[in-house]
């Protein structure tokens, strides 16, 4: 046989099988033949491996599967899901327009009816859009796709404060710090008339300075005010948002009630619905000459405490502010 | 799951392609979510795996702002390799205090049997125009873990296609490479089976596979005979 065999007639000898003596005697002195015959028989041998793979039972520890979601939503690529929700998702996303990352809440349910309705609520996320605070994540965008409404969040790259309460304990410091500035942040949103998210360690993050920002106000927005309009305007009752995720906190006092709550957890004071003592901030490790004042600052307004966020951060800055004056005073 | 005369990867370049972004996830969030868990399972990073999902979504972030640049050319590197540096820079990124440690991360995240010492690796951010040559002299080389994992990947993606294409003009010809090809089993045995010469049992397998390799290299830029 002078020429190479064509593909199908090697086959035979690609799967260990004989071929004629004319075609197995070429192979032998052929260095193409033999390497491309390595080939199918390496290509083979992968293929069979991943199907046997494919067909294989669960490992004991499943995969991790990638959920269903779309790869882009309106102008937005989405890289994951953050949450999944009976009546929202929310993705971490895109733009290729824009220079950072977003958190992108989209309703589930269509919002077909009631376009009066969707241009007042349209107007309404301006004052959403408009709000500035260093201590917020800012809201960028509010549209529908599909009919669905969606908004979007600038993503905050840093840990969340819940990671950060798992790990470890927060110097008392850096606490006073961190929620002087959230309560700042809450202070905004209300001057705003907005409402705001859970004031928890689940909302807020650490941004690339080491700064605290609120997160999930335009999920908040989304979950409190458009979707009870798309469940009315379905003709559907509106289910009641499970605690801990995002809902409104009712009121400026819950504000400061949540905030102290949260100073707590950053310090690890022992856990439970109790008023903030000077004792136990003592105990926390927060200086004497503090501890007092702080304790104050942070309790039910009932007992003297702060009565909104607006009068916890200048409380709270002015601890900070004190506490850095002592520090180098006396070292 | 359409195939087109682009490949996957010319057409996700388009970042308004959003079903080539579809089909891009289905194949590759599987690779990257396994490999990720895999890699940081047992190094004693304490991860759980909300912190490999984050890991994967910056993965696709920096694909999606690099590959509309990405060009490929094999002579400098594959695809595979690029995109195992991303995943691997990815973790290590994530790693407290990677900065001062680097080669500790990196040598701490090598597979075990990686067959290439670790060498310095280019800046995170350098990832979209990193240097392909760097790859050339076995440095960064994927580990096995990432060259088999990858392989399934595609194969999961391309048997179904070429499955539906070839079942749907000439089930014999599926059924041939299946049986023959897949399986392993005699080709006489088949052909007495599917009621045809063993010949044209040989051609079949022959024919699908030669699609399997081409569509497995124009497409997801998968070399099949690569060891």
């Amino acid at each position: 046989m002078s020429s190479c065999p064509a593909e199908h007639e090697l086959a035979a000898l690609a799967h260990g099988e004989r071929a004629s003596e004319e075609i197995e005697s070429h192979v032998r002195v052929c260095a193409a033949c033999q390497q491309h015959l390595s080939d199918v028989q390496t290509a083979l041998t992968h293929l069979r491996v991943a199907v046997s793979r494919s067909h294989a039972p669960a490992a004991p520890t499943p995969a991790l599967a990638p959920s269903l979601r779309p790869s882009f939503v309106g102008k937005y690529f989405i890289a994951g899901t953050l949450a999944e929700h009976s009546d929202r998702a929310v993705y971490r996303g895109a733009h290729h327009l824009l220079d950072q990352e977003v958190v992108l809440s989209l309703a589930r349910e269509r919002w077909t009816a009631d376009v009066a309705t969707r241009a007042t609520v349209a107007a309404e996320s301006r004052k959403l859009l408009a709000l500035r605070h260093e201590a917020v994540a800012k809201v960028l965008d509010y549209d529908l796709v599909d009919d669905r409404p969606y908004t979007i969040e600038e993503f905050v790259r840093g840990p969340g404060l819940d990671r950060i309460v798992e790990s470890r304990k927060v110097d008392w410091i850096d606490a006073v710090n961190w929620i002087g500035r959230l309560a700042a942040g809450a202070a905004a949103v209300r001057a705003a008339g907005l409402d705001l998210p859970q004031l928890d360690a689940q909302h807020a993050r650490l941004n690339d300075k080491n700064s605290p920002q609120l997160v999930g106000l335009a999920e908040a927005w989304l979950v409190n005010r458009v979707l009870p309009l798309i469940a009315d305007s379905n003709g559907i009752t509106a289910q009641p948002t499970k605690a801990g995720s995002t809902t409104a906190s009712s009121a400026t006092g819950d504000d400061v009630r949540q905030l102290a709550q949260l100073f707590g957890e950053l310090i690890r004071l022992p856990a439970g619905p109790v008023t903030i003592t000077s004792q136990a901030l003592e105990t926390a490790g927060v200086s004497r000459r503090i501890a007092a004042a702080l304790a104050r600052a942070l309790a039910p307004a009932s007992d003297g405490g702060a009565k909104s966020a607006a009068e916890l951060a200048e409380q709270l800055e002015r601890l900070a502010s004190a506490q850095s004056w002592l520090r180098r005073l006396f070292g | 799951m359409s195939v087109t005369n682009e490949t996957l990867l010319e057409r996700v370049r388009n970042t308004a392609d959003h079903a080539a972004w579809g089909e891009f996830f289905a194949i590759y969030e599987p690779l990257l979510l396994n490999y990720v868990r895999g890699r940081v399972r047992d190094r004693s990073l304490g991860w759980n795996d909300h912190d490999v999902q984050d890991v994967v979504q910056e993965i696709f972030i920096k694909l999606y702002r690099t590959l509309p640049d990405f060009h490929l050319d094999h002579g400098r590197g594959r695809f595979r390799t690029w995109l195992y540096r991303i995943t691997v820079n990815a973790i290590l990124d994530r790693v407290p205090g990677r900065k001062s440690a680097d080669k500790v991360a990196a040598d701490n995240l090598a597979s075990d049997n990686a067959a290439a010492p670790q060498r310095r690796r280019p800046k995170v951010h350098d990832e979209g125009q990193v240097d392909l040559r760097n790859l050339a002299g076995g440095a960064g080389e994927p580990d096995l873990d990432w060259a088999n994992g990858y392989r399934q990947a595609v194969l999961d993606a391309v048997l179904p296609q070429i499955q539906a294409e070839v079942a749907a003009t000439n089930p014999n010809k599926w059924e041939s490479f299946a049986r023959h090809g897949l399986q392993n089993r005699p080709a006489a045995e088949v052909a007495a089976e599917l009621g045809i010469n063993a010949n044209l049992v040989y051609q079949n397998t022959a024919r699908v596979l030669e699609l399997v390799r081409r569509r497995c290299l124009e497409c997801y830029d998968e070399e099949l005979s690569e060891a």
